[in-house]
Order: C-alpha cells, then sequence, then structure tokens
C-alpha cells in the first residue's frame, strides 16, 4: 500500500527532485497564478505550458504511473464543475431540451476553466511525484504554514498508515463471524465496527499525546533547523519563474 | 533514636537512588485500584524487571515516573526531584519512556524529526540537535536513517528507532513498556543485547521472562496493583511455586528451551 501511495525518490536524484521544496512550492504558486490569471484565447501559451509540463515530467523522473493515478483521482471533481457550466451560461444556444440548454458561451468557458484545471492540477502532482511528503510538509511549515495545520496534515498522512490495517483487520474480523447472516444484523455489525475503530483511534490519540508529553511536548510545536536557501537553487527557482511569465508574452 | 525506614525525601546531596516510590496509589476513574500503595527504590544504574500478569498494574506504574498518570496518593522521586505538576519538564528529562507500540512512539514524518523530537522540546540548543540525532541512530545501528519515513520501518527497525527518539536526549533513565513485543527471535536478541551496552538505570516492563533473565539484575513481581516479590532476577524467576501463584511460568530456559546464541541467530 505504500509503494501506492508515498511518494519514495531513490538517488540519484535529478535536478528536479533535488531542488529545495520550499522553492517549488513557491514555483508551483507562481505557475498557478499565471496559468489562472491568462486572459481568454492564449490557446499557444496554454500549449507551451502544457508542453513545459510535460518537459518537467520527463526530466524530473517523475513516476509517469503514479502522476496519471493521482491526475486521475481529482479529474472527477474538475469533470463535474466543467460539466456543469454549459448550462448555466447565458448566450447563444447550440443545443436546447426542456428546459436544460446549453450555450456556446458556457462552452467556452467550460473549455477555459477545464484546461486551467487541468494545468494547474498537473502541476501539484508533478511536485507530489518528486517530492516526498515528509519534505512537503516541512516545506510548507517553513514557509510559514500554520504549525496546527502543518501538524494535522503530518498526522493525517502518518496515521493513515496504521489505522487503515487497522479498519482492515477489524473488518477481516467481521467477515469471519457474518457468513450468511441477514442484512439488518450486516448493517449493525458494520456500525458496531465502525464504532469499535472510532474508539480505537481514539485510545491510539491520547497514547501518541502521552508519547509526545513524554518528550517535552508542551502544547507548542517547534521546528528543526531548516537548510538555508542555496544560491544555485534560487538561480534555478528565479530561472522557472522567468519562464513561465516569459511565455505570456507569446504571439 | 528510633530505627526504621527513612521516610525523608532523597536530596541531591545524597546520591538519591534513580527512581524512588513511596505507597504509591492509583485508582482510575472507573473505580479500578491499578496501583495499591507500592514502595520501590531504584539504584543508579540497576536494570530492572517489572513483571506481572496482565492488569496487574506495570503499564500504571511506569506512567507515573514522567508524571503521565497522577497519583491518587504517594509520591515519585525521580534522581532526586520529586514529580509535581511544577516540574514535569525537569522529570522527563531524565527518563527515556519507550511505549510498547514504536506506532505511538513514532508519530513525525520522518525518524529526523522523531529522533530530533525530543532534544528539540526538551530545551538542546538547535545547533546541537543533528549531532544528537546521528548519534542517538548510531547507537542503535541505524546510521543514516535519518530521512527515512516510519511507515516504511520494519517491525524491528521501528523498535530501534523508538529507542533511539529517548537516546537523543540522553536520559538518566530508560522505561521500557513491553520492547520486546512483535520482535522475531533475531530482532529481540539484537535488543537484549543494545539494552545490555547500554550504561544507563533501566526498567523494563515485560512478560518476556527471558529477556528478564538476560538483561536484568533485579525483578519485581507485581500482582493486582502490589508488590508481591522483589529479588535478584534468577533466584526470583527460578521460583516456580512464586510464579504460577502469579500466573506466571517459569522461562522457557528453565523449561529445557535452550535459546539460540548470537552467532546462531547470524
Amino acid at each position: 500500500m505504500h509503494e501506492k501511495i508515498l511518494t519514495c525518490v531513490e538517488p540519484p536524484l535529478t535536478l528536479l527532485q533535488r531542488l529545495d521544496p520550499r522553492i517549488k512550492i513557491v514555483c508551483a504558486l507562481v505557475w498557478a497564478v499565471s496559468v489562472v490569471s491568462l486572459p481568454t484565447r492564449h490557446t499557444r501559451v496554454l500549449t507551451a505550458y502544457g508542453a513545459m509540463l510535460l518537459i518537467l515530467v520527463v526530466l524530473g523522473h517523475a513516476e509517469v504511473g503514479k502522476f496519471l493515478r493521482r491526475l486521475a483521482a481529482a479529474l472527477p471533481l474538475i469533470l463535474l464543475l466543467v460539466g456543469l457550466l454549459p448550462f448555466f451560461s447565458r448566450g447563444q444556444v447550440v443545443w436546447q431540451m426542456g428546459p436544460l440548454q446549453i450555450t456556446e458561451q458556457g462552452l467556452e468557458s467550460a473549455q477555459r476553466v477545464g484546461v486551467r484545471a487541468v494545468l494547474c492540477l498537473a502541476m501539484v502532482c508533478l511536485l507530489w511525484a518528486t517530492t516526498p511528503e515528509a519534505q512537503l510538509i516541512a516545506a510548507m511549515r517553513g514557509l510559514g504554514l500554520p504549525a496546527v495545520l502543518a501538524g494535522a496534515i503530518a498526522f493525517m498522512l502518518r496515521y493513515l498508515y496504521v489505522l487503515r490495517p487497522e479498519l482492515h483487520r477489524l473488518w477481516d474480523a467481521r467477515a469471519a463471524r457474518t457468513v450468511g447472516t441477514a442484512a439488518g444484523v450486516g448493517f449493525r455489525s458494520a456500525a458496531n465496527l465502525l464504532g469499535a475503530f472510532f474508539l480505537r483511534a481514539h485510545d491510539r490519540a491520547l497514547r501518541v499525546s502521552d508519547a509526545m508529553a513524554a518528550r517535552g511536548y508542551q502544547g507548542r510545536s517547534l521546528l528543526l533547523p531548516r537548510d538555508r536557501f542555496q544560491p544555485a537553487q534560487i538561480l534555478v527557482g528565479v530561472t522557472f519563474i522567468a519562464v513561465i511569465i516569459g511565455l505570456r508574452w507569446l504571439p | 533514636m528510633t530505627a526504621g525506614v527513612d521516610r525523608s525525601p532523597p536530596g541531591p546531596t545524597r546520591f538519591p537512588p534513580a527512581v524512588r516510590l513511596e505507597r504509591l496509589v492509583h485508582r482510575y476513574p472507573n473505580g479500578i485500584e491499578a496501583l495499591r500503595g507500592v514502595d520501590l527504590e531504584v539504584p543508579t544504574g540497576q536494570r530492572l524487571a517489572l513483571v506481572g500478569p496482565n492488569g496487574a498494574g506495570k503499564t500504571t506504574l511506569l506512567l507515573h515516573l514522567n508524571g503521565l498518570l497522577k497519583a491518587t496518593g504517594g509520591r515519585v522521586w525521580i534522581c532526586g526531584l520529586e514529580v509535581s505538576a511544577g516540574n514535569h519538564a525537569a522529570v522527563r528529562r531524565q527518563i527515556g519512556y519507550v511505549f510498547q507500540d514504536p506506532d505511538d512512539q513514532l508519530f513525525c514524518p520522518t525518524v529526523l524529526e522523531d529522533v530530533g523530537f525530543g532534544p528539540l522540546h526538551l530545551g538542546l540548543p538547535p545547533e546541537a540537535i543533528g549531532a544528537a540525532v546521528r548519534q542517538a541512530l548510531a547507537a542503535v545501528g541505524l546510521p543514516g536513517f535519518e530521512q527515512r519515513v516510519p511507515q516504511r520501518l520494519s517491525a524491528g527497525e521501528k523498535r530501534l528507532v523508538a529507542l533511539a527518539t529517548v537516546l537523543s536526549y540522553q536520559p538518566e533513565i530508560l522505561v521500557l513498556d513491553e520492547p520486546s513485543a512483535w520482535l522475531d527471535p533475531r530482532n529481540r536478541r539484537m535488543l537484549i543485547e543494545l539494552l545490555g551496552k547500554l550504561n544507563k538505570t533501566q526498567i523494563v516492563a515485560t512478560h518476556d521472562l527471558d529477556l528478564a533473565w538476560d538483561l536484568c539484575d533485579r525483578t519485581v513481581l507485581l500482582c493486582h496493583g502490589q508488590v508481591h516479590a522483589d529479588g535478584p532476577t534468577r533466584e526470583l524467576l527460578s521460583d516456580r511455586k512464586l510464579l504460577e501463584a502469579n500466573g506466571l511460568e517459569l522461562p522457557l530456559r528453565l523449561q529445557g528451551v535452550q535459546p539460540a546464541t548470537p552467532a546462531q541467530m547470524r
């Protein structure tokens, strides 16, 4: 399970994998702002951005399968939003059935939003595919994300791998003792199982809290000293941002 | 002048014992009395095994040593310092508590952050933390594990990293709750060897009587929240009647099972 979800970056590392995660996050934010703020009918710029993304995927040695899986996981949400847009925009009607109608302007805005959303999402997936989660969390914390939020994300990632097998064990134990039971009994035992799971998760949270207190935690999360920004890495980041902005001026 | 037990709190100038419990009582909110007036003194440098059946109060006792549980009655001193709400930080600096389940102990995204958590939160200068982490990982035989993520470690590695999380701030006393739980024989043997090399006071709560036999000089048998026996490990753990009366049995080696030597394990 870990291999399917976790990002593991093995040496030798590419430039993109080695790049300071804080710089990568800033670059990804600039990318998102640039993509979203492009005026309508900038197809060439969007195409150039798409090509740039593909080049980065190849150069970054991102695991393509994992990258695509993560992208595909978020696509339904984008499709849902984009799919509704043509029905809610005013303009020249191109198709109608009863009260439902699709407008030309609606189709255009769906295309515009869809392409931009996919480009932004793909950049997030690339960032994730080339940076281990632990480094991403540390970088977000280093860039000023509140400690509580960073802690919540870190705990969620850490204990996903502990609680999921626990839920599976409970599920297996239930399955082993509920062969051929009536639907009502099945629902009741499933509800009992979920209740037991939440109680176990709560117990574990208390034990983790004890383990933190035992090592000096008093309600304030402290940060380990971070590496300083390397001038060469800053230069890479600035170059990347310059390319993003420069592409906006394509004819 | 009357003869009797000295009840005065040990002061720092009197070379206090590492741990001293005086009539320690703990009652849980549901009314269960887990500890019923435990008196115990552990000299500095001693390795003490705390054995007893399930529900005997072993973990409850350990949780009092660094103030994670508040005593219903009695007092606890750690290196001459009485455990109270006002000095938890000072007490916890002296106690390295390794929990039974390493997944409770390893809560950070990376091994580096986990092993550095104690030194960072117990006041070690930030610039010294890197060296402390490297030293602790080297001590448990896992150098270079800093960037590993806990969920990718094996059970044996998790146990060793859990130990490193407390060694990194160099506590005077190691408190281990069921250290050999979930370990295969090879990792269990490695852990015993490692703990044997650590020059620290150790209190080990365990059902693994062979571990107690190999590691500890002294054993305390706890049952129903009271000390039922206290003595040299090999003497106490050879007493079949005593052990069986308290829901335990002889260590496997005394039942004719010879443990493999470290060389055979490799």
